[in-house]
């Protein structure tokens, strides 16, 4: 129990959101691969596997696990992009859930102490981490959001019209300043789905980790138990932002994709 | 960026500010204003939204999810302008 204590003691606690490297010399190459990646190869294979074991028999009525996997695809199917995508829906609802159950995936992998538990079985640190508090881990998953709802626009319309679209009613000396304003507008949609989910993340493991450093400040009993009981409610704001965060990325996608295939007014 | 971020309570019981104080200054000041705009936007939003509910409480379901909605895109936009802060405090 004591080795327990100071094996996790001597931690740093911002483990979890920095991203460390391993070299693996592939000839004169260096193979490099993170701890976030890690944890995004850990999700996607959690999610490979249980989601099709969940919903291996077709039932009208699902009890278990399955129910509630099938009541947040229902809801996203029936109040997020229904209301959208009006008929197209089912072309895009496949992907939208994909990324929803990722995102929200990585989310949670990011709140649980995988590192400090596999430092304390096996002794070898660096293993856990948040991937969404990795910038670039979400500004790939942005990048994706981008590429789809321009590919979605421009499969609905073809090329040429989905370009017209970006240049509303005005009198036409204005057309390049608006189609300027309206590309510039589909980048900014970009990096805000990037920030802002990496932010909300990322903010929440910095107040963890500020939360529970003060025990290392004040070296006091009264202290460690205020500060461990505000992580615990912290830690449950955080999960509710978890699920928030990756609710928000997909309803704004979905929004952006019925942008781009809407019918002219 | 990391052992500042850690050890941030035990420089604020020292007070050595290098010359990196003016930069300090207006991260913490940047800081403050965001918290204040973020707040009162949302303040706002929720005071609508529960007057909204309690005059129509059947549309208390659909009002609650806008309410969210636009709280998470007021937040997105105060950790947006957080994360400069940071990105100056300790660059």
């Amino acid at each position: 129990m004591n080795k327990c204590m100071t094996l996790l003691a001597s931690m740093k606690v911002l483990e979890e959101i920095t991203s460390k490297k391993w070299e693996i010399p592939i000839g004169p190459y260096h193979l490099t691969f993170t701890n976030h990646m890690l944890m995004i190869s850990v999700a996607s294979i959690m999610l490979m596997v249980i989601l099709p074991l969940a919903f291996r028999r077709p039932v009208l009525v699902r009890r278990g696990f399955g129910s509630v996997i099938e009541t947040i695809c229902v809801f996203l199917r029936e109040d997020v992009a229904r209301p959208f995508l009006k008929d197209r829906t089912d072309r895009y609802i496949g992907i939208l859930w994909t990324l929803f159950f990722f995102i929200l995936t990585m989310n949670l992998l990011g709140l649980m102490p995988i590192d400090k538990l596999v430092f304390l079985l096996i002794g070898k640190e660096h293993f856990g981490g948040a991937p969404t508090a990795n910038v670039w881990v979400t500004g790939a998953l942005a990048t994706f959001s981008f590429f789809l709802f321009h590919i979605a626009g421009i499969r609905e319309k073809g090329l040429w019209h989905y370009i017209k679209t970006f240049t509303p009613p005005v009198p036409w000396p204005m057309y390049p300043f608006m189609f300027l304003i309206e590309l510039i507008s589909s980048f900014v949609r970009l990096f805000s789905l990037a920030i802002r989910l990496f932010a909300n993340i990322l903010a929440g493991h910095i107040l963890l980790a500020v939360i529970l450093g003060f025990i290392m400040m004040f070296k006091n009993f009264m202290v460690a138990t205020a500060s461990l009981t505000v992580t615990v409610l912290f830690s449950l704001l955080e999960v509710f932002v978890a699920f928030l965060q990756a609710y928000i990325f997909v309803f704004l996608t979905t929004i952006f994709i019925g942008f781009a295939i809407a019918e002219e007014h | 960026m990391l052992e500042l971020l850690t050890l941030t309570p035990m420089m604020l019981a020292e007070l050595t500010v290098g010359d990196k104080g003016l930069a300090a200054i207006g991260a913490v000041f940047g800081c403050g204003m965001i918290v204040l705009g973020a707040a009162r936007g949302i303040g706002q939003l929720a005071s609508s939204a529960v007057e909204a509910i309690a005059r129509q409480p059947e549309a208390g379901n659909r009002i609650f999810t806008t309410m969210i909605i636009a709280a998470a895109l007021i937040e997105g936009v105060t950790l947006f302008a957080l994360i400069i802060c940071l990105l100056v405090a300790y660059q």
